[in-house]
């Protein structure tokens, strides 16, 4: 049985077609990811590392190619089923997180299972177990924007795992942290690959890259895969 | 004339979903001659956002299509205040000779309608768009309905005369007057009912007994269906007008199709032909959907969603029999006796 979890196949994304600012961010990039692994995209900024993720994590979908997730083409699910799938097996970090402000920690952490349909206590259950694997039990009730940086950072990925999604994608996680919270967000991540999850990460930052729990680096220019 | 507020209400709106319908008519060309679900180019991934946009404002098109049928009642319903010897819808559409055709084609097409939006639901529920190409051929099959009914709505409108005299309910709808009207009017109970119910019963022994002895069984009652339902829709129209208005109006010479729908009749027509038209608009539906047979996910989901429609019309089926018969019931207890 084959151990391929993600794989991209000519994968091209061009924004914008036949408009003046038309920017082709992806030029027929292949990939191929195996379960449990841990994977660092790296590459300049405008490389098109965010764009891949953006397709893997069904943000997106490609102008050209195919993007395959468990086996399944992503790319050419309708609107209704890429959603579905996404909710079910993907989590994502943003860059800058994308908490609500206004919203508790745990409003904030269970919103994903909302269309779920799942039941408020399950839903606080859930979010209970991650509020204590990321040690944010007392700040259960704080507004976000009460937080520092890198218990943000532990909120945005509890809310990625919320739904039990065995991908988890990060897209520049260490880009607003010290190298203390990079750290520490790295052991997490470790973690989560020592429990089975399938990570992939963006990120130029060499304490990122270089960390001996990553398996594999991909590198990118220009929209290519040079490495 | 065509000033009236309904009769502007119809023209704009139908206008405006022609025009909605000749987009949808070009870019479900587009998407019928281009589609190719298994490349993984440009072209094809820009049908696919396509065909979303199209089904979801072609589904909001159709529908309100349909709704149009009863929104064209009610306004041959105003019309009449304003059109001299009318008394209902009837005198409205006999003023000239585009109304009776135009509410026809109206009829026809609110099914043709209900099974594209059916067939689009039904694709709408797949991740691999199975019917993509099926449903836009006949989304370009049913764009000259639209033409036509607008062309006719356009003629019926622009010929209405308020200083020519039309003829009312009771003359159109008589057992002595010549035409088609007539002709329903006489017909004959002792023969309608008997075939009424002979159709529901072999719609019932289809339904029951045909269907489920063998797939060869269940092939052949498939066929059988959309037939049978076109029959006991139109069985039940001369059933409306021969028999069963007689007992709403309690008089043998009034039998108006239109008039019970009003107020005064406390809108007794309207659950009657609402129960009519979805019984044998999922009737005629369901029949279709056991013709898919491949792919196997789509032949199960295509089950499942002839199940729903099969449940629905049997129940409008029943419902239709009870609010149909019901007035005579009433009145046979009340009296002792028939009309």
């Amino acid at each position: 049985m084959s151990n391929l979890i993600i794989e991209t196949i000519n994968v091209a994304k061009t924004y914008n077609r036949g408009k003046p600012n038309e920017v082709t961010a992806l030029r027929d990039v292949s990939l191929q990811i195996n379960k449990g692994s841990l994977v660092v995209l790296k590459g300049p900024s405008g490389s098109g590392k965010t764009t891949l993720l953006s397709l893997i994590g069904c943000q997106t979908r490609p102008s050209r190619g195919e993007v395959i997730i468990l086996g399944k083409r992503i790319s050419k699910l309708p609107e209704k089923f890429m959603n579905l799938h996404k909710r079910s097996h993907i989590g994502f970090i943003f860059q800058h997180f994308q908490l609500i402000a206004g919203m508790s920690v745990l409003d904030n952490i269970v919103l994903p299972l909302i269309p779920e349909g799942i039941s408020p206590k399950e839903r606080s259950k859930r979010a209970d177990e991650l509020l204590e694997q990321f040690n944010l039990g007392h700040r259960r009730q704080f507004k976000v924007s009460n937080l520092s940086g890198g218990e943000q950072q532990r909120v945005a990925i509890a809310r990625a795992l919320i739904n039990n999604a065995g991908i988890l994608l990060a897209d520049e996680p260490s880009a607003h942290l010290d190298s203390k919270l990079t750290s520490d967000f790295l052991d997490h991540v470790k973690q989560l690959k020592l429990s089975g999850h399938t990570i992939l990460i963006t990120s130029h930052d060499p304490i990122i890259y270089q960390h001996p729990a990553v398996d594999q680096v991909f590198e990118m220019k220009d929209g290519q895969m040079i490495s | 004339m065509i000033l009236h507020p309904w009769i502007l209400g119809l023209i704009i709106g139908h206008s405006a979903l022609l025009l909605v319908f000749t987009l949808g008519f070009i870019n479900a060309w587009q998407i019928f001659r281009g589609w190719d679900y298994n490349s993984t180019e440009e072209k094809q991934f820009f049908l696919e956002k396509k065909t979303y946009l199209v089904s979801t404002v072609m589904n909001f098109a159709l529908f309100t299509q349909i709704l149009m049928l009863f929104l064209f009642e009610m306004a041959a319903d105003e019309l009449a205040n304003v059109l001299p010897g009318a008394m209902c819808a009837v005198g409205t559409l006999s003023s000239n000779s585009y109304g009776f055709p135009l509410l026809d084609l109206k009829i026809v097409s609110f099914f043709v309608y209900f099974i594209w939006l059916m067939i689009n639901y039904l694709d709408n529920q797949m991740e691999t768009y199975p019917l993509v190409r099926k449903k836009y051929l006949g989304l370009m099959l049913i764009y000259p309905l639209a033409v036509a009914e607008t062309i006719l709505l356009f003629m019926f409108a622009f010929d209405l005369d308020p200083s020519v005299i039309t003829s009312c309910c009771g003359s159109v709808y008589n057992e002595g007057s010549e035409g088609f009207g007539g002709s329903l009017a006489g017909a004959s109970a002792g023969l309608i009912l008997p075939l009424f119910f002979s159709i529901i019963i072999v719609l019932l022994l289809n339904r029951f007994v045909i269907k489920r002895w063998s797939a060869v069984k269940e092939w052949f009652g498939n066929i059988l269906e959309f037939p049978l339902w076109i029959a006991f829709f139109i069985s039940a129209i001369v059933v409306t007008i021969s028999f069963i208005s007689i007992y709403v109006y309690e008089m043998l010479s009034h039998k108006c199709p239109f008039c019970f729908m009003g107020a005064e009749y406390n809108y007794y027509g309207v659950p009657l032909y609402f129960c009519l038209f979805v019984a044998t608009a999922t009737g005629m539906t369901g029949g279709l959907l056991g013709y898919i047979r491949q792919p196997a996910i789509l032949k199960e989901k295509a089950g499942l969603l002839q199940k729903k429609m099969d449940a629905i019309s049997l129940w409008g089926m029943l419902a239709f029999v009870v609010t149909g018969f019901l007035p005579f019931v009433i009145y046979y207890l009340r009296t002792g006796r028939l009309i």
